[in-house]
């Protein structure tokens, strides 16, 4: 009798995902008719955008070169053509690498791929378990954390900016609901009794753990817990950083303070 | 979270990331469910991107079942495979009667373990090939991709009690053939 049981279910590929989604995306983007139609809409969009950036502007502005909103939707419309089948074969690419096209948005390669765009060669300087990883280049570094999906954050600078953005968390969701919020950085040389608090929504108070690699000396702050809708009515996250008898407080903007990923949308 | 409510109305608005995330959370599902109907990833892949390219093409009709998209995506999805040529279902036959691969290590044994799920694919379909379309489909909603009677009937835009009977109807087919398959051995 024949077995009737189909083999198990893969996850696409990630060069495949890549392309799919690029190619939705330039497709959606290039449909003129829905752009006819959007016209009304795109016009309230266009000035909620004005006014959100100019509140944005208004609150300092965090985020500068490297700390805007990520490019989920890659300038990849040459790939939206092409077809996985053909793809390049997933052997594992360098850092360096930055002329394979790629998927180094699209969140599902190892980190040293997801790396290739936000900090091109990059090396790996510490690690906290199996899932968090930090990459220096140069005067910059980056967090990656896997959890299923590869999140890549913004490069910051080795001296940490007195300002929120250096405490910005990425938030990966998961299909159950849950959120896990991720966040990393370095700590000031010479700094002493240094300590990063961050507060949640759900009410949870994590403290950073710590980590030596590459010289330095690096935090970490991971949560995972249950989203509850619309995070835009959450009380938002909020840090305590001490360190050197110093006390500073960061009050994290829903979206430009929670979407700190490089490599893949929110 | 964004609830997949707030994802479809975005669509429906034209968000072509609302797009880009409905395909994030679903694509796996989708893709797998591509494969369980044409036996074949690559057709698979292509078939998983035509359902995504429909539903933007009908986003203002995407409906939700119980606040999810997921019932109406798989229906769009068994009418792109539905629609796949009959040649395909001939190489399946085709292939089914192929040896699995000797598996070989590290890159290659990936692929052959790609290759050794279609050809299981492929004999499992040619096992049905002798169902009617419309109870495959059923099957591999309710069977394969774990839908209930209910997910089903919204996926296929039919009333529940035709999921049953057809359900019901492909499973005494199936029996009745394999008691026959096993006479004639």
């Amino acid at each position: 009798m024949t077995d009737l049981t189909p083999p198990p279910d893969e996850p696409l590929p990630d060069q495949t995902r890549a392309r799919i989604r690029a190619g939705l995306l330039a497709a959606a983007q290039a449909d003129p008719p829905a752009r006819r139609w959007l016209v009304p809409g795109a016009v309230a969009a266009a000035v909620l955008l004005v006014a959100g950036g100019a509140a944005w502007a208004v609150r300092g502005g965090d985020g500068g070169p490297d700390g805007g909103a990520p490019p989920v939707a890659a300038s990849s419309s040459s790939t939206a053509t092409e077809r996985g089948r053909h793809a390049p074969s997933d052997e594992p690419t360098a850092p360096e690498d930055t002329a394979d096209p790629g998927d180094h948005w699209a969140g599902y390669g190892p980190c040293a791929q997801e790396l290739r765009y936000p900090l091109p060669g990059a090396e790996l300087a510490a690690t906290f378990d199996d899932h968090t990883s930090i990459w220096v280049k140069g005067d910059r570094f980056a967090l990656c954390d896997v959890r299923g999906r590869t999140t890549v954050q913004q490069p910051k600078p080795l001296t940490p900016a007195d300002k929120a953005d250096t405490y910005a968390v990425s938030s990966v969701y998961t299909g159950s609901g849950e959120v896990t919020r991720v966040a990393g950085g370095i700590v000031p040389d010479g700094a002493t009794a240094f300590d990063v608090l961050y507060t949640f929504p759900d009410g949870e108070t994590v403290p950073a753990e710590t980590a030596v690699g590459g010289g330095h000396t690096w935090w970490r702050v991971v949560h995972t817990y249950v989203s509850r809708g619309n995070e835009m009515k959450d009380p938002p996250i909020e840090v305590t950083v001490s360190y050197s008898g110093v006390q500073e407080h960061y009050t994290l903007d829903w979206a430009t303070g929670t979407c700190a990923q490089a490599n893949h949308g929110c | 979270m964004v609830t997949e409510e707030a994802l479809v109305e975005r669509l429906r608005d034209g968000d072509p990331e609302a797009l880009a995330a409905l395909f994030d959370r679903h694509g796996d599902r989708i893709y797998n469910h591509c494969f369980r109907a044409t036996g074949d990833w690559g057709e698979a892949e292509d078939a998983t991107s035509t359902v995504f390219l429909e539903v933007w093409r009908h986003r203002r009709r995407v409906r939700l079942h119980d606040g999810s998209a997921l019932p109406w995506l798989y229906g769009v999805a068994t009418n792109v495979c539905r629609n796949l040529t009959r040649s395909r279902r001939r190489r399946l036959r085709a292939l089914a009667a192929l040896p699995r691969p000797e598996p070989v290590p590290d890159h290659a044994e990936r692929v052959a373990d790609r290759l050794g799920s279609t050809a299981r694919m492929a004999a499992v379909l040619a096992a049905i090939d002798d169902l009617p379309p419309r109870e495959r489909e059923v099957l591999g909603l309710v069977a394969w991709s774990g839908l209930t009677y209910e997910q089903a009937a919204a996926a296929l835009d039919v009333p529940v009690g035709t999921v049953r009977s057809r359900l019901s109807r492909a499973r005494a087919r199936l029996t009745d053939l394999t008691d026959r398959g096993e006479s004639d051995d």
